[in-house]
């Protein structure tokens, strides 16, 4: 890209934007009207500005009955409805291990405070430190199980995923080089017929030579042999009327 | 129906009218939508992030301060989202995006477009996403982001130069 052309392609990017001046504009038109690549350059970029405002279009289209279903959403909070809560804490609250734990707490102190009101002893602290802590790893101990197995999972994914790019690029590039060693070998391949059909070719025009010169030198022999038959006629013409010559002035005296 | 002030619908909102603050979210969901977009680049994290921001708006409502200034804070607290999603992201290392959910069938023929922005650099999609999808002048671009005009106008220049590379890399030159 030569300077002034690159100066132009930065004066088109502020012509884009509706920033270039009236005297720059006149600049840029006269440049334009001259260079195919500038002016091929100006009308791409107007075309991707275009389309932009196309997509801003569609995504604004899609706008209000996102902002209805935010203030439904919000106001039914008012009647009681479940709001939906910020991801994490959201997560937290509706996963079972929150609902197995307050279930677990729940049974206990209940079952803490049955002991206490139906029994005249002083609770024993750590067989209740025990209690609590064998529920708890009973209750908890399945779904951790299967959070960590959930988690091993998407981690496999994850991994499978990494690999299957892997493999993608691996068999694209595989891909790339067989279809360029088979043009190779396609052109090759051309090649030696082109080469076979040319020398064919030779020898049918040398062939079809023969015979013309063959023709040829035949015709002329006719014509030569046709000449000494002709020459012959006359000469024998020319004898047998010098005979007659001859012979009148004889039978005249 | 005339108009209510943001103070009044941010003071409603504090004493627990939700409906005060559905008309306040109703109001700024789209910059809130926009700032996302142009921090994250997908539409549907946008959509998340947005929703997420307004509930979060709701709950904390009583934190703020200047009841005229709920459209700054709402949109810093949709921002502060934004960075510490794209943090975690970053600290999960994904390789592969997640995979994204289906596309609405009208956007569908812009899916090369909303691939090229995403790989904008942050610094120049933002103020790109704000001046096309969100309609707004170069001043209102800079006033939000805390810039020169000229500084917006720059960086709209970068993206629409970058933009046009990345379709190009793409194949996807209209």
């Amino acid at each position: 890209m030569s300077e002034d052309c690159e100066k132009m392609q930065d004066k088109i990017l502020d012509y884009i934007l509706g920033t270039l001046s009236q005297e720059d504009c006149e600049v840029l038109n006269e440049h334009i009207a001259v260079c195919s690549k500038c002016r091929q350059y100006m009308q791409v970029l107007k075309d991707e500005k275009r389309l932009l405002r196309e997509f801003a279009g569609k995504v604004d289209m899609g706008m209000k009955p996102r902002e209805e279903k935010m203030a439904k959403a919000i106001t039914s909070s008012n009647q009681g409805k479940q709001i939906r809560l910020p991801l994490t804490w959201r997560t937290f609250v509706q996963s079972k291990i929150s609902k197995l734990a307050v279930a677990a707490v729940l049974l206990i102190a209940v079952g803490y405070s049955a002991g206490r009101l139906l029994s005249p002893r002083p609770p024993d602290v750590r067989q209740l430190q025990t209690a609590i802590e064998t529920s708890l790893k009973s209750s908890l101990e399945q779904t951790i199980h299967k959070s960590l197995l959930e988690q091993v999972s998407r981690d496999r994914e994850l991994a499978l995923e990494r690999h299957y790019v892997r493999l993608k690029d691996e068999l694209t590039r595989q891909l790339h080089q067989n279809i360029s060693e088979f043009a190779v070998q396609t052109l090759a391949a051309s090649r030696a017929v082109t080469d076979q059909r040319l020398a064919d070719l030779i020898q049918l025009i040398e062939a079809a030579r023969t015979v013309d010169h063959y023709q040829i030198r035949m015709a002329f022999e006719r014509m030569e042999s046709d000449r000494l038959q002709d020459k012959n006629h006359f000469e024998n013409g020319l004898v047998s009327l010098a005979a007659q010559n001859l012979v009148r002035p004889d039978n005249q005296q | 129906m005339s108009e209510q002030s943001d103070e009044n619908l941010v003071d409603a909102s504090r004493t627990g009218d939700n409906g005060a603050y559905a008309v306040l979210a109703k109001k700024y969901y789209k910059s809130v939508f926009i700032v996302c977009l142009g921090m994250l680049g997908s539409i549907h994290d946008a959509e998340d992030v947005a929703q997420e921001t307004m509930l979060k708006g709701l709950l904390n409502i009583k934190d703020l301060r200047d009841s005229s200034q709920f459209g700054s804070w709402i949109i810093k607290i949709a921002r502060n989202h934004c960075i510490s999603l794209i943090r975690g992201k970053k600290r999960a290392n994904k390789v592969i995006t997640q995979k994204s959910k289906p596309q609405e069938q009208m956007l569908i023929q812009y899916e090369g477009l909303q691939q090229a922005i995403e790989k904008l650099p942050e610094e120049s999609r933002l103020p790109l996403v704000m001046y096309y999808f969100g309609s707004e002048s170069v001043r209102e671009v800079a006033e939000k982001l805390n810039l020169s005009p000229s500084g917006v106008y720059q960086r709209l220049k970068t993206a629409t130069k970058e933009l046009h590379r990345l379709l190009i890399k793409q194949g996807d030159v209209i």
